[in-house]
C-alpha cells in the first residue's frame, strides 16, 4: 500500500510509564502511528497560532493532562500548538471538543473521523511534513457555524492512540488533526494536595475495576507498572517539543528542550535509553520520579522525595499505570508546595 | 616456644605472600583514604567490593538513612542495599532529580542491587516502615567495582572513607576479605575465616577504580552499636590457612576467565540494574541492562515500534 521508500513506523495502541509520566513523550508517541485503512488522499490546510482562527481542534473531557508547548518551525510554515490541556478518555466516554476553523469556513459541512494514528498522515496533517494525508473519509458530519466553528461529540473507541481528523470532503482537505489518547480505565490517585519542601509525598495509585472493563483477576496474569513524576509547574511550562525540517520526514528534527538544554529525538523515532537518560538529566533538580514495576496488585504506593530547598508553588504530579498490553490509565493533579 | 613463634611467623609470612589483596592503613581515621593493593596476572581484571553495615533506629515505626556524596565510579559497577527487620524499603537516588523505587520486603528483608549506575556523585536515601515492634533495622550497603592489574600484575584502588560510618568496613576481592576498622575505637582489622569468603568474591571482571564517600545521617548507627559488631570479627591470628588461601586464589582465574570477556563486551550497553529481593551477594548480572534500559526495553516492548 505504501511506497517502499517511505518509512513509516507503527505504534501498537499503548503508552508506557515513562512516556506517560514524561508528558512530552506522549505527544511524541502520539505522532507515532499504526497503519491506517485504505483511504483517499487529502491535502492539509495550514495552521496558524491563533487558537480560534488557526484550524485547531480543542478536545475536552472529564480528565485532562497538561502538555508541553509544541512548536513547529519550517521555512514556510510555523505555529505553536495553542492548547495546554489534553484530555484522556476511556472507551466508554464520548470524544468531545470544538473545531475552531477560520471564518472562511463558515457554514461548511465537515466530517469528523477517528482513526488509528499514523505518523506520516498525522505529520502531514499538522504541516510538519509535506504531502497528501491519506485517511478514510468516513465519519460523522457536522455543520460549522458562521464563525467556522463546531462543537462535537462522537462515540469513544477502544483503548489506544488515535487521531481525530476534521475533513472537508468537498475539497478533499484535512482541516485539522489532533491526537486522541484513550486509556483502558480511569485510574485513581490519592496524594495530599499540600506538602512542604523536604516532605515525602506519598502517592497511592490504584486501578479500580469498572463496569466497562470488568474486574482484573489474578488469573489474568496482568503485571502493572506504576510511575509518577513531580515537577514544578513553572519548570513544566518551560519544556517544549520543537519540530523543524524542510517538509520531509527524513529531514525532520524533533527536540525536547528546556531552556538551553535539549534532547534530540531521532527522526526515525527510535527512542533509546540514553535519550531518556539525557532527558531525565535535563529536568530541574526540583523534580522527582518514582516507579514500581511488575506488580500483580492493582494498587501501588509511591513515594516522591522532595528537598527542603525546593521552591514553593504549584507542582504537577503525573501518574501513569501501564501493563504489557498498553496504557491502563494516566492522571495528573496539582500539588502545592508551601 | 621459640620454635612455635618462628613457625607462626613463617606461616603468617607465607599467608601474606599468598594474599592477592592488601590495604593500607588498616585502621583509617574517618575520611582517610585507604589504598587497596594486590597482585594478579598482568592485565587481569579483579572485582573489588566494599561494604559496611548499619543499625538504624526505628522512630514511630519508620527508619531512614541518607548517604551524601556517594561516588559511583565508571562502569561496570554495582551498588547494593539490603535491609532487614522491615516491612518495606524505599531506595532513592538523586541523579540530578530524585528517583525512588519502593521494594516490598519478603520475610522482613528487602534488597536492591543496581549495576552499572551512571558514574557520578549521588545522594542516596533509604527509608521505610520497620517491622512491627522492631527497635532497629539492619542495613547492609555495598559498592563494587573492578580494577586491572598492570603489566607487573599489581593493582591498586583508592577508597575514600569520608562519611563511612565508624566501625567495620569490609573490602573483598580476588578471594580475600579484609576488614578495616574505621575510627580509633575500631582498630581490629583482620582477614576472616575461609567460610566468610564467598565464591562470588573470587570473580574477576573488567573495570575501573572506585571511591566511595558517604556522610552519616543523623539517624545512622551510634558508635556503641558498631562496637558490638567488632566483637564478631575474627581476631588477627584467626586468618586463612595457607591452603584455603591458595585454593581461593587458584579458583579466581578459572572461574572468571569467561565472564571477563562477556563483561567487556556488554559494559557499554549496560547502564543501571535493579534486582529486587535479591540476597547479597548478587549473582553476576553483567548481561542485565541498567534500570533505565530495563524500563525502556519494557516500555518499547509494550510500544512495539515496528517499521513498516
Amino acid at each position: 500500500m505504501w511506497p517502499s521508500a517511505e518509512k513509516i513506523y507503527t505504534l501498537r495502541i499503548s503508552l508506557n510509564i515513562m512516556r506517560s509520566i514524561f508528558q512530552p513523550f506522549i505527544l511524541l508517541s502520539l505522532i507515532l502511528s499504526a497503519g491506517s485503512a485504505a483511504a483517499s488522499d487529502y491535502s492539509a490546510s495550514l495552521h496558524a497560532d491563533d487558537p480560534f482562527e488557526g484550524n485547531w481542534t480543542e478536545l475536552c473531557g472529564p480528565s485532562s493532562t497538561m502538555i508541553p508547548a509544541i512548536i513547529l518551525t519550517r521555512s514556510d510554515v510555523s505555529w505553536t500548538y495553542p492548547h495546554e490541556l489534553h484530555p484522556i478518555y476511556t472507551p466508554d466516554q464520548n470524544i468531545t471538543g470544538t473545531f475552531f476553523g477560520s471564518s472562511g469556513l463558515a457554514n461548511l459541512t465537515v466530517h469528523i473521523t477517528v482513526a488509528d494514528l499514523n505518523i506520516s498522515n498525522f505529520l502531514r496533517a499538522m504541516n510538519m511534513v509535506a504531502g497528501p494525508v491519506r485517511i478514510n473519509p468516513d465519519g460523522e458530519s457536522f455543520d460549522l457555524n458562521s464563525l467556522g466553528d463546531v462543537s462535537f461529540s462522537i462515540p469513544g473507541t477502544s483503548p489506544g492512540i488515535r487521531a481525530l481528523y476534521v475533513v472537508d470532503n468537498n475539497s478533499s482537505t484535512v482541516l485539522s488533526a489532533v491526537p486522541v489518547l484513550i486509556a483502558e480505565r480511569e485510574i485513581m490517585v490519592e496524594a495530599p494536595p499540600v506538602v512542604g519542601p523536604g516532605d515525602l509525598l506519598f502517592v497511592k495509585i490504584s486501578v479500580p475495576n469498572d463496569s466497562t472493563n470488568g474486574s482484573i483477576n489474578e488469573s489474568d496474569d496482568v503485571h502493572f507498572h506504576y510511575g509518577a513524576i513531580l515537577i514544578a509547574l513553572e519548570d513544566y511550562r518551560k519544556i517544549n517539543l520543537t519540530m523543524t525540517g524542510n517538509g520531509t520526514l527524513e529531514d525532520a528534527s524533533f527536540f525536547l528542550s528546556k531552556g538551553e538544554n535539549s534532547v534530540e529525538i531521532p527522526s526515525d523515532f527510535k527512542l533509546s535509553s540514553d535519550m531518556l537518560m539525557d532527558f531525565v538529566m535535563m529536568l530541574p533538580p526540583e523534580s522527582a520520579v518514582a516507579f514500581q514495576m511488575d506488580l500483580y496488585e492493582q494498587e501501588s504506593e509511591l513515594c516522591m522525595i522532595t528537598e527542603p530547598g525546593w521552591a514553593q508553588g504549584t507542582y504537577i504530579l503525573t501518574c501513569a499505570v501501564v501493563s504489557d498490553s498498553g496504557i491502563i490509565g494516566l492522571k495528573q493533579m496539582e500539588i502545592e508546595m508551601i | 616456644m621459640m620454635m612455635k613463634i618462628l613457625a607462626s611467623l613463617a606461616i603468617l609470612a607465607l599467608i601474606t605472600v599468598g594474599f592477592a589483596l592488601d590495604a593500607s592503613p588498616m585502621n583509617p581515621d574517618p575520611g582517610e583514604k585507604v589504598m587497596i593493593t594486590g597482585f594478579a596476572k598482568p592485565g587481569e581484571a579483579v572485582r573489588l567490593s566494599s561494604s559496611f553495615d548499619l543499625d538504624l533506629p526505628v522512630v514511630a515505626g519508620r527508619y531512614e538513612y541518607v548517604a551524601n556524596g556517594v561516588e559511583i565510579p565508571q562502569k561496570p559497577n554495582r551498588f547494593s542495599v539490603t535491609a532487614r527487620n522491615i516491612e518495606d524499603l524505599n531506595v532513592g537516588i538523586k541523579m540530578g532529580i530524585w528517583l525512588n523505587m519502593p521494594i516490598k520486603a519478603s520475610g522482613g528483608t528487602a534488597s536492591v542491587s543496581r549495576a552499572d549506575v551512571p558514574p557520578g556523585r549521588y545522594t542516596l536515601k533509604m527509608f521505610g516502615n520497620a517491622k512491627e515492634g522492631a527497635s532497629d533495622v539492619s542495613v547492609s550497603v555495598s559498592a563494587e567495582t573492578t580494577v586491572y592489574a598492570d603489566s607487573d600484575g599489581s593493582y591498586k584502588l583508592a577508597i575514600d572513607t569520608t562519611g563511612i560510618p565508624e566501625g567495620d568496613y569490609r573490602v573483598r576481592g580476588a578471594g580475600d576479605l579484609i576488614v578495616l576498622g574505621i575510627g580509633a575505637d575500631h582498630g581490629v582489622a583482620s582477614l576472616p575465616s575461609s567460610s566468610e569468603v564467598r565464591v562470588e568474591d573470587r570473580a574477576v571482571s573488567t573495570a575501573s577504580p572506585m571511591s566511595t564517600e558517604a556522610e552519616k545521617s543523623p539517624d545512622e548507627a551510634k558508635p556503641d552499636q558498631v562496637i558490638e559488631e567488632v566483637a564478631e570479627i575474627e581476631p588477627e591470628e584467626s586468618v586463612y590457612s595457607a591452603a584455603a588461601t591458595d585454593e581461593a586464589a587458584g579458583e579466581v582465574v578459572e572461574e572468571v576467565a569467561e565472564p571477563v570477556e562477556k563483561e567487556r563486551i556488554d559494559q557499554d550497553q549496560a547502564s543501571l540494574n535493579i534486582t529486587e529481593n535479591a540476597t547479597w551477594p548478587i549473582e553476576d548480572t553483567v548481561e542485565e541492562k541498567g534500570i533505565f534500559g530495563k524500563i525502556l526495553d519494557r516500555i518499547f516492548g509494550i510500544l512495539e515500534l515496528v517499521a513498516t
